[in-house]
């Protein structure tokens, strides 16, 4: 039988058909990507099946010598292969990338037909592409290969191993599902709980009786605390990641909207090895990106005006990361123009965020940038913001139960500083009382907790409001947040200090009941959202206890029209 | 049953691929080197009934497919069917799939893109 060429013209209409029908999912499918890393929630099946469809569209294009449809889908197959092996993150330039390359594929496709020139780009989206995803591998190895499969269907070779491929270098590592890690990390945070409790159990006996084999038990008990401590420790560095992970594309990123918006910009990237939780890894990536695309946009000014006032051409940005205690902080800045004082106010008014008579301090009116509703309207560009203010990094840091902050000085530049904690896992916290409910206060929100009289509760337009060392503090109750039906006490008012972003509010409960290690348990989906409540936590004792979400506390207590600042102000004179 | 006069061999064959486009072309390559192609599939699942249905000397199998991916059909057919013959038909770059396949008990593969003589030549070796 002849081995006759087939006819390729006869399959060319029908390729094209099959891949623009793909082509559309791939669309909806991108979409739905992008939707799912913003809300966090993921799919992976929404992968496999962009996986599926470029794999897809790749074998029939090489079987009909389509070689540039061939090599781009491979390439962002490759890129998600990455993603659904969870190699790589999913960011938004990964998003972006798929959909650059998939409006590339709908051009090269439409074009299939016709004997088109590629379109303008092609070859260099794929060398972006090449630099994330591995896509020209395994042709030089193809022939060996398939002489080593031979051999192993002729039995003579035992088995063709994987690692035999081509591919990045290993090294000795073993991977395991987050989800693995996470299960063992609240196992752990038992552990540690209940060790404080044996503890305190064998240290009471001790002092109450005089059996020697309390003693023993003190030190068995110390033993088993310091084993817990460190299995606690090493199960956290098995988390770590380090931080350049999610720098690493931010070069480019910056490259690219500064030749966009015709600046000249340079991007220091220091402390890229620093070390933290992978979840927080994942999701501060977004953040420090708008920041970024908000250094480039807002910050730094065109090579003309800088050159005017007496700076160099090249604006520089830098971004930094180090370790300061439990906890992390990501800096940074560049050598721009600075927040524009005059303009911000200007656009707070318009926006209703702030009203006319409204005295702000210098640093009050730089954050007016970071409020809610505050958009840089007249400035919105097609890379900046898609219309999403900096209140978003604002919350994606309150989430991730950091700080952030921000200066700026006219003509100097912006700096932004970003603390988070190492993990989100397990967390020191004081434990309060309200009426016969056990809460859960995060320690590093808490800067104080004493007694009030009060007397000394003075109310300003019906809100309770305590002095602290000259400073007013808004009192919130914490049995009337969650409707709790306890009397007040007549005489006092327990109140843990809580601060965030130097905004203090008094918490007002009934008894403070010390110190413990706890691990945070989000809330399950059915529950949903809960106001004044960030999670659940399980003593020692058993008993489930209710993390309070002080951010949210806070910022509902300085929502506008609880405490107006004028007054606040006022009273202060 | 339409048997390809003057073929000693009986060449019964079930496409499996998810791309219609794909299907296609194989069909034709074979159809035209006297193969008679009594069935195709578009995913692991459809492959497995139409195996148990058909019972055909070979099956071209994809390995990326929804539903149900190659290497399963492949270890499902072979337990329902021993001595059944499966050529993978796998891209570039997958070949810890390819022995995986091999492992599961396929006799052969092909690489795509292929040339039209490679998978005639495939085909007929796993059926000699």
């Amino acid at each position: 039988m002849p081995d006759e060429p087939f006819d390729r013209a006869e399959f060319v209409a029908y390729f094209r058909d099959e891949a623009e029908e793909l082509l559309h999912r791939i669309d909806a499918d991108v979409l739905r990507l992008e939707a799912s890393s913003k809300s966090g929630i993921r799919d992976p099946e929404i992968v496999n099946a962009l996986f599926r469809a470029l794999h897809t569209i790749k074998g029939n294009a090489a079987m009909l010598d389509f070689a540039d449809i061939a090599d781009l889908a491979h390439g962002l197959e490759s890129l998600c292969d990455l993603l659904r092996t969870e190699q790589l993150v999913l960011s938004d330039s990964c998003v972006e990338l798929l959909f650059t390359g998939k409006d590339l594929l709908v051009a090269l496709v439409a074009s299939s037909l016709a004997a088109a020139p590629p379109p303008e780009g092609l070859r260099e989206f794929l060398d972006r592409l090449g630099g994330v995803a591995q896509t020209r591998d395994a042709m030089e190895t193809a022939e060996s290969f398939e002489a080593d499969v031979a051999r192993m269907l002729a039995g003579e070779s035992p088995a063709v191993t994987p690692t035999h491929l081509p591919g990045p270098a290993r090294r000795p590592t073993v991977r395991v599902d987050i989800d693995r890690l996470d299960h063992l990390l609240n196992l752990v945070g038992e552990l540690v709980v209940n060790r404080t409790r044996i503890s305190d159990i064998a240290a009471s006996l001790a002092r109450a009786g005089d059996d020697p084999a309390y003693d023993t038990l003190v030190e068995s008990a110390a033993l088993l605390a310091r084993t817990s401590a460190e299995i606690q420790e090493s199960l956290m560095k098995v988390r770590m990641v380090p931080i350049g992970r999610v720098f690493e594309r931010f070069p480019r990123i910056v490259r690219d909207i500064a030749k966009a918006r015709g600046k000249d910009v340079r991007l220091h990237v220091g402390g890229a090895s620093t070390e933290l939780d992978k979840t927080i890894v994942d999701d501060i990536g977004e953040p420090l990106m708008h920041l970024l695309r908000n250094c480039v946009d807002h910050g730094i000014e065109s090579p003309s005006v800088r050159e005017a006032a007496g700076k160099p051409r090249t604006g520089t940005i830098s971004l930094n990361a180090y370790h300061a205690g439990n906890q992390i902080v990501i800096e940074m800045s560049d050598d721009g123009a600075g927040v524009d004082r005059e303009r911000v106010r200007r656009r707070a008014l318009d926006a209703g965020i702030v009203a006319r008579d409204e005295r702000l301090s210098d640093q009050e009116l730089v954050e007016l940038i970071l409020r809610p509703g505050f958009s840089t309207a007249d400035a919105v560009s097609d890379l900046s913001g898609r219309g999403v203010g900096m209140d978003v990094v604002v919350k994606t840091v309150a989430r991730l139960k950091g700080l952030f902050h921000v200066r700026s000085e006219p003509g100097r530049g912006t700096y932004f500083e970003i603390k988070l904690p190492l993990t989100l896992a397990i967390i020191a916290a004081l434990l309060v009382r309200v009426g016969k409910e056990l809460y859960a206060i995060p320690l590093d929100a808490v800067t104080e907790s004493q007694r009030v009289e009060t007397g000394d509760i003075r109310t300003v337009r019906g809100n309770e409001v305590v002095m602290l060392r000259g400073e007013i503090v808004p009192l919130v109750r914490v049995a009337d947040v969650f409707g709790l039906p306890v009397p007040r006490d007549p005489e006092k008012a327990m109140t843990v200090i809580v601060g965030v972003q130097g905004r203090h509010v008094g918490l007002v409960v009934d008894a403070f009941e010390g110190e413990q290690e706890i691990v945070i348990k989000p809330l399950s989906d059915v529950v949903g959202r809960i106001v004044g409540i960030s999670g659940a936590t399980i003593l020692g004792s058993g008993a489930i206890s209710l993390i309070l979400d002080v951010h949210g506390l806070v910022s509902d207590a300085y929502a506008s029209g609880k405490i107006p600042r004028a007054e606040l102000t006022s009273m202060e004179a | 049953m339409a048997r390809n006069v003057g073929s000693s061999v009986s060449r019964r064959v079930l496409i499996v691929d998810d791309a219609v486009v794909m299907r296609m072309m194989i069909k034709g390559i074979l159809a035209k080197s006297g193969f008679e192609i009594v069935g195709e599939a578009q995913n692991g699942v459809e492959a497995v009934e139409k195996y148990v249905e058909l019972h055909p000397d070979l099956v071209t199998m994809d390995v990326v497919m929804p539903e149900m991916d190659g290497i399963a059909a492949v270890r499902q057919i072979l337990s329902h069917d021993p001595a059944a013959r499966i050529v993978m038909c796998t891209s570039m770059g997958q070949q810890a799939l390819v022995v995986e396949a091999i492992q599961a008990g396929a006799k052969s593969f092909i690489t795509k893109p292929f040339q039209p003589p490679k998978i005639v030549e495939t085909l007929n070796k796993v059926l000699a």
